[in-house]
């Protein structure tokens, strides 16, 4: 069965139509969500709540974009959701084990742990998740506000200023100099 | 004095799309973290509980719903036959609400046009 299909027999309550949907969109949720938190187990609990309040808003899915966008718009803001709770909460604690147990994660799997990695975690979600969209995901600004609530224009100059952050954390403006300079000696 | 504009701009560019080369390295990287996929029964049995829940949901709020109607019903239907000056008074206090919120509204509209 195709997607629009499964979509319908899910708006009709069918358990296992919803139940196709979420096991193949699964691992795309969970891996955007643990690129926008940085946190696996976080991931895997807001892709949960993504998906229930997935099952109480699907009547509003218009079809127009692929359910996998719709699901990462939803995600988006659950995420949102947990943040502004969390702000409450002031659970800082918890958000350093996480981003240590991603570290140990990719350690573990003799990956090196990406400078870049932890210069996306220090930007703000407000300016980390627009980059990611655009840069990653390919999507439009008028897309991402249209996920974010928030004007394009917002969105540019958020995504502007976050590659600048990046670009100062890294240092890559000496970098890119320096490589260029060794161009030009070797031309 | 040109050409001394033109290479900054071209060395930013330059820049900015290594620097996004390097996030979607980065982010490729997190890619290759193995996720768990639950089976297809799991996600059978989440839709299940998820549509108890909201049918549970549904039923409590509809129940919370009638009492309150039933409440209100009753405090109207007593101060008709019983006092009907408190009736009269509470049907002022009603209107004369609906009449300022429409009010505030309609200025909060205008408001943006004023600018």
């Amino acid at each position: 069965m195709d997607e629009k299909n499964l979509i319908k027999s899910a708006l009709k309550g069918d358990a296992t139509s919803f139940a196709l949907l979420f096991h193949e969109n699964y691992p795309f949720l969970v891996k955007y969500l643990v690129k926008i938190s940085l946190n696996i187990d976080l991931a895997e609990e807001i892709a949960q709540e993504t998906m229930a309040k997935c099952m109480e808003k699907l009547h509003l899915f218009n079809g127009k974009s692929k359910f996998s966008s719709w699901l990462i718009t939803i995600a988006t803001n659950v995420y949102f959701d947990y943040l502004r709770k969390e702000k409450r909460e002031k659970n800082w604690q918890l958000q350093e084990q996480a981003f240590r147990k991603i570290k140990w994660q990719f350690e573990s799997r003799n990956e090196e742990w990406n400078d870049v990695l932890s210069a996306l975690g220090k930007l703000s979600e407000e300016v980390r998740i627009p980059i990611i969209l655009k840069h990653y995901y390919g999507y439009s600004y008028e897309d991402i506000g249209h996920m974010m609530k928030l004007s394009a224009g917002t969105i540019k100059s958020r995504v502007h200023n976050g590659i600048l952050a990046v670009r100062k954390e890294l240092k890559l403006d000496e970098e890119v100099k320096n490589h260029s300079l060794e161009n030009r000696s070797t031309n | 004095m040109k050409r001394s504009k033109i290479i900054p701009l071209k060395t930013d560019q330059l820049i900015d799309n290594h620097t996004i080369n390097k996030i979607s390295e980065g982010l490729d990287s997190l890619d290759r973290l193995p996720v768990e996929t639950p089976s297809q029964k799991w996600f059978e049995q989440f839709v299940i509980e998820q549509q108890r829940l909201a049918k549970e949901k549904w039923r409590k709020e509809l129940l919370l719903f009638s009492l309150i109607a039933i409440f209100i019903l009753s405090v109207v239907i007593f101060s008709l036959y019983q006092m009907p000056i408190i009736f009269i008074v509470l049907q002022g206090i009603g209107i004369a609400t609906i009449i300022i919120y429409s009010m505030i509204y309609i200025k909060k509209q205008v408001k943006p046009d004023e600018r």
